[in-house]
């Protein structure tokens, strides 16, 4: 929900800002779009007869100022407080001065809000509040590594000198194709067992040369319910 | 309960869910997101140009932009994957809000000797991949049981003092082995034989597994462009790749049989969060031999991430009474006081090469007169040569690492992707459909890991501004294993996926 709120409330704000383009079409790039040192766009039909007075306001002025430059700065209502030389420091707030002389710094693009079509107004900016500053978050505790996550990759990766047929698998391991009709045997695996070998329990025991030094009598274990305790064994056997 | 020190657990640390090499696939099968324009036409952007997604894919494309744009894209995601798993079926579902791509190109006029027309520059996010999701999968088992990686990870370390298999692997067997579903066998004098499991998959296990997954991939750019005489455009970006994946896993495990027999059930439960940050470039040329014609050419480099995992594991089993025990459970924060286990590495995803063309069928400014286009891209992955990586001089690890390389190299293969799309405009509004078809990445090939898109979409642009709405649906394949044994029966869960995905495309031209 608030992810939702976010995206409205985005989607608002962009449907709100002022488009250069209010009388036309929307020019379209991945066929082909004019410079944008044009005074206008195509037209769609409604407006295929051009009369100025059709053209909004904003549309107007910034066409004067396109094709004009500075002629049409005495029209600036707000002329002095925009050419007040605090607003001139390019060094601080323009980023894009190529457009200057082309009149999009000016009312529309060079409010305090678009920083003057530059940059973002930058609230941490020495110019307006001295020195910045920082906010460091809290920092989450960084536990001290405990290595990979490992399994046994064997299954991943054939024996030596095993051939390896891409429609079976890997390895030596026979894959048992799903069957339709269901049945006692799971299908549909990999299966290190040739057909018809029997399986008994789950056990694994250690081949015959491994020396085996712990005794399997536990102790301080049985005769409870909940979290476990970690069972202890005697050293070294019986 | 006894706290055993994180010291002792740097010794060996075996985990459940483990790093392997279906994480490498995860992270190196994504897409490459866009705007609703671009999924619309199946992301076959590698010739086209002038939308926002050219910079993720063929940057050059940003050198048909001469206006500036701002655009955003909220997208909704849903859809449900059905796994069968030894003959039965399961289905999970998931649904999510999404914020897709946003971005803003800045074009600059022409300058130098008059023969590069204009410059652009981009930045921007555009969402690779989305991976909230829900699996679930069942069936009856009778040839193994999920325990008994267990009882090969005991016996592959050569565990032969109980005590060891108590204590050194506190995200796996360890905990089993405290919960009794794992026991030893008594050999001569007391000794230790081996070990075994209490499951009785000889009489019949049910197996059930619930896997939620949410997170995604947020690629930032930074990209510049140039436009040599309308003839040739090149481009290239920064990418900034953030990466945040987190999955829950439960396993559950019961006798078929309800006989008293020493074992009900045992559950497993892991919880897995990744962060990650990457970095790579993409570079594009896309010529225009005569009008109408487009064609692309793009390099992707290896974007190498820093990975940050957390991790824990618990078990819990009933057994029946055995040994006197109800009902017991152990987690591995039992043993790290509380923390979650932790490792961090360098994973590098593979490069990709693309090629496109396109047929546009009036490149005029006169947006009357525009009729639309035809785009085609054909990709090149090869994703055996992913690669996970110590970081630094670190031994943590390393040579643990090598072998998942070695299996990602054994797992996967090559894939050759495709993408086809166009579009019919009319004035002011425009029709799209498109195809994506991402190749399996499976070198076997009784496994399927696969991904086609069909999409369609509409827009409508009038007054310097345009929306873009787009439906895309996924059809995926995939398999993943609850368990692989070494000397045992394992299965795949085959997954079928049907994945929809609506997006808006917000913009202004400026």
């Amino acid at each position: 929900m608030r992810k939702m709120i976010v995206f409205i409330s985005a989607s608002l704000l962009v449907m709100s800002c002022s488009t250069a383009y209010k009388s036309g079409q929307t020019p379209d790039d991945v066929y082909f779009s004019p410079a944008r040192n044009n005074s206008g766009y195509v037209m769609v039909e409604e407006n295929e007869e051009y009369r100025s007075e059709n053209v909004p306001m904003g549309d107007r002025y910034l066409r004067m100022k396109t094709m004009g430059g500075s002629r049409w700065r005495m029209f600036d209502e707000d002329y002095t407080y925009w050419n007040n030389p605090h607003w001139n420091n390019r060094s601080y707030f323009d980023i894009y001065p190529s457009f200057g002389s082309m009149g999009f710094n000016r009312p529309i693009w060079g409010s305090p809000f678009f920083g003057g079509y530059t940059g973002f107004y930058n609230p941490f900016s020495p110019v307006y509040y001295g020195q910045p500053v920082v906010v460091f978050n809290n920092v989450k505790p960084t536990p001290r590594s405990t290595g990979p996550r490992t399994i046994n990759l064997n299954s991943y990766t054939p024996p030596k000198n095993t051939y390896t047929n891409p429609k079976l698998g890997i390895g030596n391991f026979r894959f048992d194709a799903p069957n339709n009709g269901g049945g006692s045997t799971p299908r549909g695996g990999y299966n290190p067992r040739g057909n018809g070998e029997s399986y008994g329990s789950p056990t694994r025991t250690f081949s015959s040369g491994s020396s085996n030094s712990g005794s399997s009598n536990s102790s301080g274990s049985g005769g409870s319910s909940g979290s476990a305790p970690v069972r202890t064994f005697p050293k070294g056997g019986n | 309960m006894r706290l055993i020190s994180l010291a002792a657990l740097l010794i060996i640390a075996e985990f459940i869910y483990a790093q392997e090499p279906l994480d490498a696939l995860r992270y190196s099968m994504t897409g490459y997101g866009g705007t609703a324009r671009a999924r619309a036409i199946g992301g076959a952007m590698t010739s086209l140009g002038g939308d926002l997604s050219a910079a993720s894919v063929n940057p050059a494309g940003l050198a048909f932009y001469r206006t500036h744009e701002f655009v955003l894209t909220p997208s909704y995601s849903f859809g449900s994957l059905k796994t069968n798993y030894l003959n039965s079926d399961a289905k999970g579902k998931s649904s999510t809000p999404d914020f897709n791509n946003i971005g803003l190109i800045l074009p600059k006029g022409g300058s130098w000797n008059g023969k590069w027309r204009n410059f652009t520059y981009g930045v921007g996010m555009n969402k690779t991949v989305n991976f909230s999701n829900t699996q679930k999968l069942s069936g009856l088992n009778t040839e193994s049981s999920y325990s008994e990686k267990y009882l090969e990870e005991l016996i592959n370390n050569v565990v032969t003092d109980p005590n060891v298999a108590a204590q050194n692997f506190p995200f796996g067997s360890s905990l089993a082995f405290n919960t009794f579903l794992v026991d030893t066998i008594s050999g001569p004098n007391g000794t230790i034989n081996g070990y075994r499991s209490l499951s009785t998959p000889q009489t019949g296990v049910n197996q059930e597994q619930t896997i939620t997954t949410k997170g995604r991939i947020n690629e930032l750019f930074v990209a510049a462009s140039a436009n040599y005489m309308d003839k040739i455009y090149l481009g290239g970006s920064l990418v900034f790749s953030q990466l945040r994946f987190e999955r829950n896993s439960s396993f559950k495990e019961s006798d078929a049989t309800k006989l008293k027999n020493n074992f009900n059930y045992f559950q497993t439960d892991e919880f897995l969060s990744t962060e990650g940050v990457g970095v790579g470039v993409k570079l594009g040329i896309i010529v225009r031999p005569v009008d109408r014609i487009r064609i692309g050419l793009s390099y992707h480099s290896p974007i190498l991430y820093n990975m940050d995992d957390r991790y824990n594991a618990k078990v819990t089993t009933d057994l029946e009474g055995y040994q006197g025990n109800g009902v017991l459970s152990q987690s591995s924060t039992d043993f790290t006081n509380g923390e979650n286990g932790q490792y961090q590495y360098d994973y590098v995803n593979p490069m990709r090469i693309m090629a496109g063309i396109s047929y546009v069928f009036q490149e005029v400014e006169d947006v009357t007169q525009q009729r639309g286009f035809i785009s085609a891209d054909v990709e090149y992955i090869n994703h055996a040569k992913s690669k996970f990586r110590q970081p630094g001089n670190s031994n943590n690890g390393s040579s643990y690492l090598e072998e998942v390389n070695d299996a990602i190299a054994n797992q996967f293969k090559s894939a050759i992707n495709f993408r086809l799309g166009g579009e019919l405009k009319f004035k002011t509004f425009m029709t799209r459909l498109g195809f994506n078809m991402m190749s399996n990445a499976f070198a076997t090939e009784s496994l399927k890991a696969r991904q086609m898109n069909i999409s369609g979409g509409v827009g409508y642009r009038n007054r310097g501004y345009f929306v873009d709405l787009t439906y895309v649906h996924a059809l995926t394949k995939d398999a993943s294993f609850p368990y692989r044994l070494d000397n045992g029966f394992y299965a795949p869960g085959m997954i079928s996926g049907s994945k929809g995905m609506l997006l808006a495309t917000i913009g202004l031209k400026f």
